[in-house]
């Protein structure tokens, strides 16, 4: 009996924590790495709602390149990836769940970067917090869908990052897909951001399940 | 031969072909490329010949003086110390010490200066004067009433005029004003190096012409726009996408896990480590030399008449944009073969983000020496700003031969390392390897 409810309930649980140990261990702290050279950067006291936008859209947002990109990375070693295919858990599984707390990861260093921000006297409000954390998974999202397409992480980590470029050049011509549209201030781009960025993970997802059927 | 082997090994990657596209689509998408409908003309009389920046302190003075009170009044100053900006608010004591600046630079008592502003909001305490009457609003509110003496009410309503003392030299602002940018903790416009950006004035008829003839014979007509191209060339693109060639090419022999082999064949590290070096940087070059020609061609026909250096676009190639993709090369492939990981991504991108963000605060500061990304973003409009290019040329060429020199140092560094885990030296016991190769080990424990 503990047998049966160990094998159904636990390997989630064991999954998460094995995986946030190993493999998300560098992430976590570059993301606080982040968050601490952040205000470092840029002044974050006494700042209007626009002027708050500019730390929290231009660098916060690389939280989700750093949690996100690299979910699908241990098994592009093949070795890895013949060793997990032969456990009984499935890798759709393990790669979900690490999906699942790299989100709910960027969602709480956002929101820490955000209270410490309002400590300081900015005009932080919901929306911004909101447009991060759209942004973050948009980034994040195009870091993931990359991979699982190329099963290359040098590759997976240039898309995002030249997106990001992109909107240094090319502005507010992008429309929706505006990375820095709330220094505008224009909120609407954050909505197509959110829901392209959650579409390109489950769509990663699918791409990894079908690559791995077809094998 | 190797180097062909190498080339190919780049050129037919997947990291190639999207730097390609990249690169064609940044430059597209910044105008660069088709330069057809920007012809400069001869300036005409009477016309507007755009505005420059020039240190004439009867205009600076005047125009950072109104800019500090405006500010010191909301107790609310913009500083800019890396390129972003940063609102500064300042204590009591802080507040005091401006208004003493404002003192001196106007002659007008400190006191009354450091009444107008709003450095003790917080804590306020009414003080009326005269006879007073308060009433209640009915809202939970007061309306007060008083009755002062005619020569009270003037003196609140009294505005202050504030000018530069007639008595104070340039020098001795300067010297205020560096006590200014001190107390906001420096990159405010009061520092004496970016106290220019006050020094607004219009191009005169004179100028104008002048520059069109700067232009004519030294630019030759063709190198103001390849100066553009390098311009945005090297911030958008050159300076941050080779890092990924670089890194693809070093790790690949770690993920075939053909390193080993390698190791144990007679070839030396130095011809591996340089021809890799400059199979990535021709690969890189390649489109960038045809993008610039193509670029430049576009003017070609516009200037029939006059006498054209078709060599321009070649010469910033090497001369502007190489530099900086050799330095982004270079890192690229010291960290990864230290470290065995993309970490030179981070890096780069990190220098890359900082640098980009300096902005252009002054022209000098554009071309300074360790800039990543010197910056000329002057177009026709502003007749290629070619006085400003000319009087920072030599800026330019030590930044440059700067970073193709710490290239070459890094490159030495990376075959050293490179001889060293040959031998075994940085292969379990060395702890930075061991420290990003747990890192990447990580995955094997999953």
């Amino acid at each position: 009996m503990e047998t049966i409810k160990s094998e159904k309930y636990l390997p989630v649980l064991q999954i998460a924590k094995v995986n946030l140990k190993h493999n998300a261990a560098l992430s976590i702290v570059v993301s606080i790495c982040i968050i601490i050279i952040t205000p470092i950067i840029f002044g974050i006291a006494n700042l209007n709602r626009t002027e708050s936008a500019v730390p929290l859209e231009m660098f916060i947002s690389f939280i989700g390149i750093v949690l996100l990109t690299p979910i699908f990375q241990p098994e592009q070693n093949n070795e890895i990836g013949d060793l997990v295919s032969s456990k009984y858990v499935s890798t759709n599984l393990v790669y979900l769940i690490r999906t699942i707390y790299a989100v709910f990861l960027s969602i709480f260093f956002i929101g820490l970067f955000v209270v410490y921000m309002s400590m300081q006297k900015c005009d932080v409000t919901f929306l911004l917090f909101i447009g991060t954390v759209g942004n973050a998974v948009f980034l994040g999202s195009l870091g993931m869908i990359s991979a699982a397409l190329t099963e290359n992480t040098v590759v997976a980590y240039m898309i995002p990052l030249v997106y990001y470029m992109f909107n240094y050049g090319v502005g507010s011509k992008l429309g929706n897909y505006y990375l820095f549209s709330m220094c505008t201030p224009d909120f609407e781009p954050k909505i197509w951001l959110l829901i392209t960025g959650i579409l390109f993970i489950f769509l990663s997802l699918i791409v990894k399940k079908f690559k791995k059927k077809f094998q | 031969m190797l180097f062909w082997k190498e080339l190919k090994k780049i050129i037919f990657g997947v990291p190639y072909f999207l730097f390609v596209v990249m690169l064609v689509f940044v430059l597209r998408s910044q105008d660069v490329l088709d330069f057809s409908n920007s012809k400069i003309t001869k300036p005409e009389p009477n016309g507007n010949y755009g505005t420059k920046n020039e240190e004439i302190p009867e205009i600076i003075m005047p125009a950072a003086l109104q800019s500090l009170y405006a500010e010191f009044q909301e107790n609310n100053y913009k500083t800019y110390p890396i390129g972003f900006i940063k609102n500064v608010k300042l204590n009591d004591n802080e507040q005091m010490e401006i208004a003493k600046m404002i003192s001196t630079i106007t002659g007008v008592d400190v006191d009354k200066i450091y009444t107008n502003s709003s450095h003790n909001n917080e804590d306020m305490t009414l003080d009326i004067k005269g006879n007073a009457d308060i009433q209640p609003d009915g809202k939970g509110g007061f309306i007060i009433s008083t009755q002062n003496n005619s020569e009270e009410k003037n003196e609140q309503d009294q505005q202050i005029n504030l000018t530069v003392r007639d008595d104070i030299s340039y020098s001795e602002f300067k010297n205020l004003m560096q006590k200014v940018d001190d107390i906001l903790g420096g990159g405010s416009a009061y520092a004496p190096e970016s106290l220019i950006s006050y020094g607004v004035v219009s191009l005169t008829y004179e100028e104008a012409v002048q520059r069109y003839e700067l232009i004519k014979s030294h630019d030759k007509m063709t190198g103001g726009y390849a100066r553009l191209f390098s311009d945005y060339t090297v911030a958008m693109a050159l300076s941050i996408l080779p890092v990924f060639l670089a890194v693809t090419m070093s790790i690949k022999d770690k993920r075939s896990k053909i390193s080993e082999l390698i190791y144990t064949k007679k070839i030396s590290g130095i011809k591996i480590i340089f021809v890799r070096f400059f199979a990535t940087i021709t690969a890189v070059m390649l489109p960038v030399i045809i993008l610039s020609y193509l670029s430049n061609i576009t003017v070609w026909s516009m200037y029939k008449e006059m006498k054209l250096d078709y060599l321009m676009p070649l010469k910033y190639d090497f001369g502007w944009i190489m530099p900086s993709a050799m330095i982004v090369i270079a890192i690229g492939m010291c960290l990864t073969e230290l470290t065995n990981t993309p970490i030179a991504v981070a890096v780069n991108g990190l220098w890359w983000f900082l640098d980009i963000n300096m902005g252009m605060k002054s022209v000098t500061a554009s071309y300074s020496l360790f800039r990543l990304v010197p910056r000329h973003n002057a177009d026709i409009h502003s007749y290629f700003r070619i006085q400003d290019f000319i009087d920072n040329f030599s800026n330019l060429l030590v930044n440059r031969l700067l970073f193709v020199g710490l290239s070459i140092l890094l490159v030495i560094v990376t075959i050293l390392i490179y001889e060293a885990k040959r031998k075994g030296k940085l292969n379990g016991n060395n702890k930075i390897r061991e420290v990003f190769t747990s890192i990447t080990n990580r995955k094997s424990q999953s």
